[in-house]
């Protein structure tokens, strides 16, 4: 896994209340597997998972061309206790993918909260974000209402995805989409300043993340 | 100094100088448990009434007028009226001691003067000389039992008297003293009983009126009584001896003393002062040896003048006069030293003086003496060890004598207030006392001087209330403590409400009491050990502890939920000092509960900030860094280093980063370790960040400069990278992960930790490592780019003849070369090998393009020399000795292919002949099984006549060519190549019909030279033909054999014995045949291209006919 052979490395962040499936739900898309038992996350966690990204922008240079991505998925701690200290790892993510329970009005109600940090923290103003709804396989404990949660994530101008770690419902189209968004995001920043046709892959291919981030550094 | 002698002090005994007041005025504060404990002096309530006294000069005034001048007209009046010569060595004359009064007390000539007539104009003193008989030792025993009864007669003889007793000398009378003086200025002493050693300490005052010619009288007698006739009796009995004093005595005149000794003194050869042993000196020259008695014996007043000083006493008084004159000879002092005690011979002359005239007891000399100096002590540099000294003959004194009380209360209120000051002192040691080295000393003394205070028998006596210096001077710590922090605190109070501003004050605070923490620690700690037992350090520490929590609860309690960057960044030298502070909690004596234990907890928030701070700030410095950086090489110091300044930098950039761990030392494991992955995430972004500005300034620079140092910086942005990857590796080890996964072992697992810190940090490198290979790719690009420009160069220059080959290749080899010397110096090895790789490879196809794009062209063979020159140049290039690439990665199969390919197109056509026969003579030998069957030889070569001799034996196992199944062969016997044989022709044998096996038996002798014989790949075809008569001959097989094989061939020419050289011995040969593999041969085909050469193409079609017929590969 630790070859450098990639084209990009993209670092996402999974952040939410405590519970409500962060760890399960990466190891979904991870592993393709499911862990029903609860262990809290101490601190922080990383996973990673290698994905040919089809660029699908029509407008874009790059349209059609695939790419290897390198994802480095990063898995916060929800306990509050270790809220302040996750915020640094907001720095460096170029998407988030921010989770709330399904079955706990409370988790929702908290995705205001992680929104206001993720804007005070973030590199940018306005990151990329998903919004995603988890244990939508618990039907008969559900209390939040998809209309409830769909009209939160139009109002943040983000999408928003009901999923299941058990099941595995939608965990991929949801990381996905926002990869999608990343991407996009990136070859703007990437379409601006010309080509380096000098230097050969390797080094346009890193410097795609380098105006991203300085350009959002504010 | 001198406004200190504008002293004021009304109602009171002592002097008190204004700077006392005002000066000190911060002393005075003391705090509410001080004078609670201690009580509130006299002297507390007196300076109240002074505040609100006139201005200072009409003090100054008033206080000379009713302290100074009282006590100038005492000095003047006991010069007037000395007595005696003083104790220092040096006399002074009258006049000499009232100039020093005068300037002693400021007195102007006219206030001299007119207080010296008032002083004319008193009533004189009446002189006295106190006399103390205190013992006798050794003295005459009279009576009968060996011992003496004495007694002492003193008086004063004055002028007159003395010259009558002298004129009445020379008769010898009892009893000389009574005779002379009326009696009532006689003293008697006690009758001591039957003693030679008597002990009277009787006193006795004895006036006169002239002190000059005066002169002291003391005569011992032995007082006899009647004593009974049976004691005497018993007497004798006991002691015969005394039976010859018996005798002596009855004959004495009943009732009649007798004479012991006497000592004659005149007055004014005494010092004011005596007490010593004198010897009783006889009245005759009889028994000289008397014995000693011991005097005591002072010159006082008696009377003095009342009006001098108002009245006050001569005690008060001395305490005025030594102030006055410690104060002169303080001010006289030049520098700004300690005064030590001393006085001038002046000073010390006059308080003698005046204290014996006055008869003041050495106790409350130095009861004077210890009030005077504590007091000056208070407003003065005045050395403690002083103080020390008085305060020790003061409790000598006290367990000798009673004090009258009002002394006593004195004493008592001196000890007190010097206590209630000398506590004053410690709780303000941080100011008074800074941990310097001529001031620590001076705490320590002061300390002991409290110590010695408290043992004294004066004070326990006076102050019975239970008073614990230890616990006092820990207070006074305390408080002190407390107090310097709310001036500190004060001091740096922030100027606006702003939160930063707030922190920062805060900061500074902190850090006057680190710096303060350290002090106690290192210096006072030490001084209030040894001196009081009191470990200041610790009493300190819990005091700011406490008052640090509760600033920082405060102050955290007002930042809650606004933190921001500068904010933070405000807090960070707050947490550090805090930590520091933390840290030394290890010197406290007696652990307890502290108040900041966790005080990191309230910094939570700021973490984040922390860290984004030195991440950003060490991208700034990064990018700066790769700015200026001119990619060379650092030459500096004798190990070159191969990377440039950036990288250097980078190192050190990275330095804080990780200092910032060392530095939180965060006590939470689980918020430590999330610390750590952040810190790890920024150490790998910053490295991988720093690669692209890298690539990019690489970029800028190669795009301004020649091609030559565009690779050189390249070589350097390598080195840079591949230095990097060596810092990541050092990483953990240099954040210490062990340490750290020891920390967490039970609350992180083992995976996480691997996939958030070393597989992070493997990820980073991995990236790295790709930046390494794609450098030393562009590189290798670079160089290939060179090579094969240098490549085409000589294929261009192959034309101009003058050149040859060494020097068409010369500047590729060059140029190649200086680079590989220089990647070589400058590469690391393992990057140096796997650019070398890639550059042999490419080199070796670049080669083999130039050759192949020329195959056709005219000159190609000189061209083809060169390029095999080349070939052979850039393998020793790469070999390098051994050092460069190993040989099995050189000789890659397209270099053989190559290599081959050039090596032929470099030959001759001749030469390629030569090659082809003997390529045909090698494959012949190693051929094997007999196909097409064999062919026996008998071959020789006779050296004396120069003759080749083949016979042809036989052949067998032939293939049948005919339609009737059988041959008719012959044997055709060939030499070649032909250019080395032009004129010889090939030879036949007979035709054997119908036989596939046929025996020949013919011989044939073929007359060639030996250097014929032994050039390159001479041989001898042998070709089996099936003869046909209607078509040409059929082909059955052809045989090659090498005429070096030929016995008599190989070997020198040996000139001189050519005639007896033997004649080798003909070998019988078995040849296979063989048949030609057809168009397989690369020679013939390159022959074949060579049109122009006719020779060569005839050969070649020869062999390509006998290839058609050959049964290879159909």
């Amino acid at each position: 896994m630790t070859d450098g052979d990639y084209d990009y490395l993209i670092k996402l962040l999974a952040l939410g209340d405590s519970g409500v499936g962060k760890t399960t739900f990466l190891y979904r898309y991870t592993d393709n597997k499911f862990n029903p038992k609860f262990i809290t996350t101490v601190g922080i966690d990383f996973r990673e998972k290698r994905v040919v990204y089809t660029a699908s922008n029509p407008n874009a240079t790059t349209t059609g061309k695939t790419f290897k991505v390198h994802l480095q998925l990063w898995d916060t701690a929800g306990q509050e206790r270790f809220r302040s200290l996750t915020t640094a790892f907001f720095r460096d993510a170029m998407g988030f993918l921010l989770m709330f329970d399904l079955t706990s009005q409370q988790s929702f109600l908290n995705v205001r909260n992680w929104m206001s940090q993720l804007q005070a923290n973030a590199y940018c103003e306005n990151p990329d974000i998903v919004l995603i709804g988890n244990k939508a396989d618990l039907a008969d404990q559900r209390e939040v209402q998809e209309k409830q949660a769909k009209e939160l994530a139009d109002k943040y101008g983000i999408p928003y995805f009901e999923t299941s770690a058990a099941t595995g419902a939608e965990v991929d189209k949801a990381v996905i989409t926002l990869l999608d968004l990343v991407m996009k995001r990136m070859e703007q920043c990437v379409d601006k300043p010309p080509a380096d046709p000098a230097n050969g892959n390797g080094a346009t291919k890193l410097t795609a993340e380098q105006p991203n981030e300085k350009k959002c550094a504010c | 100094m001198s406004s200190q002698r504008q002293t004021v002090r009304k109602g009171h005994n002592l002097l008190q100088t204004p700077d006392q007041e005002h000066g000190t005025g911060g002393l005075r504060q003391l705090s509410p448990s001080h004078s609670r404990k201690l009580g509130v002096t006299r002297k507390v309530r007196e300076r109240r009434d002074l505040k609100e006294d006139e201005n200072p000069e009409e003090k100054a005034r008033k206080h000379k007028e009713r302290e100074l001048k009282p006590l100038y007209k005492e000095l003047l009046y006991t010069i007037t009226h000395k007595m005696g010569k003083p104790s220092t060595t040096d006399i002074f004359t009258d006049k000499q001691l009232h100039q020093y009064i005068k300037e002693a007390f400021t007195m102007t000539d006219s206030e001299h003067e007119s207080l010296a007539e008032r002083v004319k104009t008193t009533e004189p003193p009446v002189y006295c000389l106190m006399t103390t008989v205190k013992e006798a030792k050794g003295i005459l025993g009279k009576d009968v039992s060996g011992f003496s009864d004495p007694y002492c007669i003193i008086t004063i003889m004055e002028d007159e008297e003395e010259s009558r007793t002298r004129s009445s000398r020379s008769k010898p009378c009892k009893s000389i003293v009574k005779d002379a003086v009326s009696d009532d200025k006689i003293f008697q002493s006690d009758i001591k009983k039957q003693t030679l050693n008597p002990i009277w300490n009787q006193t006795f005052i004895l006036e006169f009126e002239d002190f000059t010619g005066a002169s002291f009288h003391l005569e011992m007698w032995d007082k006899d009584e009647e004593v009974s006739l049976t004691q005497k009796l018993e007497d004798i009995k006991s002691n015969f001896n005394s039976l010859r004093r018996m005798i002596k005595e009855a004959k004495k005149e009943k009732g009649t003393d007798d004479f012991l000794g006497k000592v004659v003194l005149k007055l004014q050869d005494l010092h004011c002062t005596e007490d010593n042993w004198y010897n009783l000196e006889p009245r005759t020259e009889t028994y000289p040896d008397r014995g000693q008695c011991h005097l005591n014996l002072k010159f006082i007043h008696k009377a003095r003048d009342g009006t001098l000083s108002a009245g006050r006493s001569p005690y008060i008084n001395y305490c005025g006069i030594l102030q006055q004159f410690v104060q002169a000879y303080i001010s006289k002092q030049q520098g700004s030293a300690p005064w030590k005690g001393d006085l001038c011979g002046e000073a010390q002359t006059l308080l003698e003086f005046y204290a014996t005239q006055n008869d003041l007891s050495p106790f409350l000399q130095d009861l004077a003496k210890w009030v005077a100096y504590s007091k000056l002590y208070q407003s003065l540099e005045v050395d403690s060890s002083v103080l020390l000294q008085q305060l020790t003959s003061v409790e000598y004194h006290w367990h000798q004598q009673e004090l009258p009380y009002q002394q006593k209360q004195e004493l008592g209120d001196s000890l007190h207030g010097f206590l209630k000051y000398g506590l004053c002192l410690v709780s303000k040691y941080r100011d008074i006392f800074p941990p310097t080295p001529q001031n620590t000393p001076k705490l320590h003394t002061l300390l002991r001087i409290l110590v010695q205070i408290c043992k004294t028998q004066a004070f326990q006596k006076l102050n019975p209330a239970e008073f614990e210096l230890h616990d006092e001077v820990s207070d006074a710590i305390l408080t002190g403590t407390e107090e310097w922090f709310t001036i500190q605190k004060g001091l740096h109070q922030p100027m606006t409400k702003d939160l930063s501003e707030i922190v920062s004050a805060l900061s500074r605070l902190i850090a006057e009491v680190q710096e303060d923490i350290k002090h106690n620690k290192d210096t006072w700690n030490r001084v209030f050990v040894s001196a009081v037992q009191v470990d200041v350090f610790t009493v300190i520490y819990k005091s700011f502890d406490s008052l640090l929590a509760k600033e920082m609860r405060d102050t955290l309690a007002l930042i809650e939920g606004q933190m921001e960057q500068t904010l933070a960044n405000s807090l960070f030298p707050v947490y550090l000092s805090l930590q520091a502070i933390q840290q030394d909690k290890a010197f406290l004596q007696k652990r307890g509960v502290l108040e900041l234990t966790n005080f990191q907890e309230g910094f939570r928030e700021a973490l984040p900030y922390w860290l984004n701070h030195a991440f950003s700030t060490t991208q700034d410095r990064l990018e700066r860094a790769v700015q200026v950086d001119q990619l060379q090489p650092l030459q500096s110091g004798a190990v070159p280093i191969k990377h440039s300044s950036s990288a250097v930098d980078l190192v050190a950039l990275i330095q804080p980063i990780c200092q910032l761990w060392e530095k939180l030392s965060w006590p939470d494991p689980e918020e430590a370790f999330m610390l750590m992955v952040k810190i790890t995430e920024d150490v790998c972004k910053i490295v991988v960040n720093y690669c692209n500005l890298l690539k990019e300034r690489v970029r800028e620079l190669s795009e301004n400069s020649d091609h030559g140092s565009a690779i050189n910086m390249l070589c350097v942005v390598v080195n840079d990278l591949e230095h990097l990857r060596s810092v990541l590796t050092r990483l953990p080890t240099q954040l210490n992960w062990a340490g750290l996964r020891d920390r967490t072992q039970n609350v992180i697992g083992g995976s996480q930790f691997h996939n958030t810190l070393p597989s992070q940090l493997e990820q980073a490198k991995s990236v790295l490592g790709r930046e390494i290979r794609s450098a030393l790719n562009t590189l290798g690009k670079k160089l290939n780019e060179d090579i094969e420009t240098h490549v085409r160069n000589m294929s261009t220059r192959k034309r101009i003849p003058s050149k040859s080959t060494e020097d068409a290749a010369d500047p590729l080899m060059r140029y190649l070369e200086q680079e590989l010397h220089y990647m070589n110096e400058n590469l690391v090895q393992e990057n140096f090998n796997s650019l070398l790789t890639p550059l042999w490879i490419n080199s070796v196809k670049i080669l083999h393009q130039v050759a192949a794009q020329h195959q056709q062209q005219e000159g190609l063979m000189v061209f083809c020399q060169r390029l095999l020159y080349t070939l052979q140049c850039l393998e020793q290039c790469f070999l390098a000795e051994g050092n460069g690439l190993p040989l099995n990665i050189l000789h890659s199969d397209e270099y053989k292919a190559l290599k081959a390919h050039l090596t032929h197109n470099s030959l001759s056509s001749w030469k390629l002949l030569e090659k082809f026969l003997a390529g045909k003579i090698w494959e012949q030998k190693v051929n094997i099984g007999e196909k097409y069957g064999a062919v026996t030889l008998l071959a020789s070569y006779r050296r004396s006549d120069q003759r080749l001799r083949i016979e042809v034996l036989n052949a067998v196992n032939l293939l049948p060519m005919d339609s009737n199944g059988l041959s008719d062969p012959f044997v055709q016997l060939c030499l070649e190549p032909n250019h080395v044989f032009p004129e010889v022709e090939p030879r036949c044998t007979q035709i054997k019909n119908r036989d596939l096996n046929p025996l020949f038996d013919e011989a044939f002798d073929f007359l060639v030279s030996l250097e014929q014989c032994q050039a390159d790949g001479a041989c001898l075809v042998v070709t089996v033909l099936d003869h046909d008569t209607l078509k040409t001959d059929d082909f059955e097989g052809e045989a090659f054999l090498g005429l070096r094989e030929v016995p008599g061939v190989p070997g020198q020419m040996e000139r001189n014995e050519l005639g007896l050289q033997p004649d080798a011995v003909p070998a019988q040969i078995r040849l296979s045949l063989m048949h030609p593999k057809p168009n397989e041969d690369n020679i013939l085909r390159l022959l074949e291209s060579r049109r122009g050469e006719r020779e060569a193409q005839a050969y070649v079609k020869k062999r390509r006919q006998r290839e058609k017929q050959s049964q290879e590969g159909i």
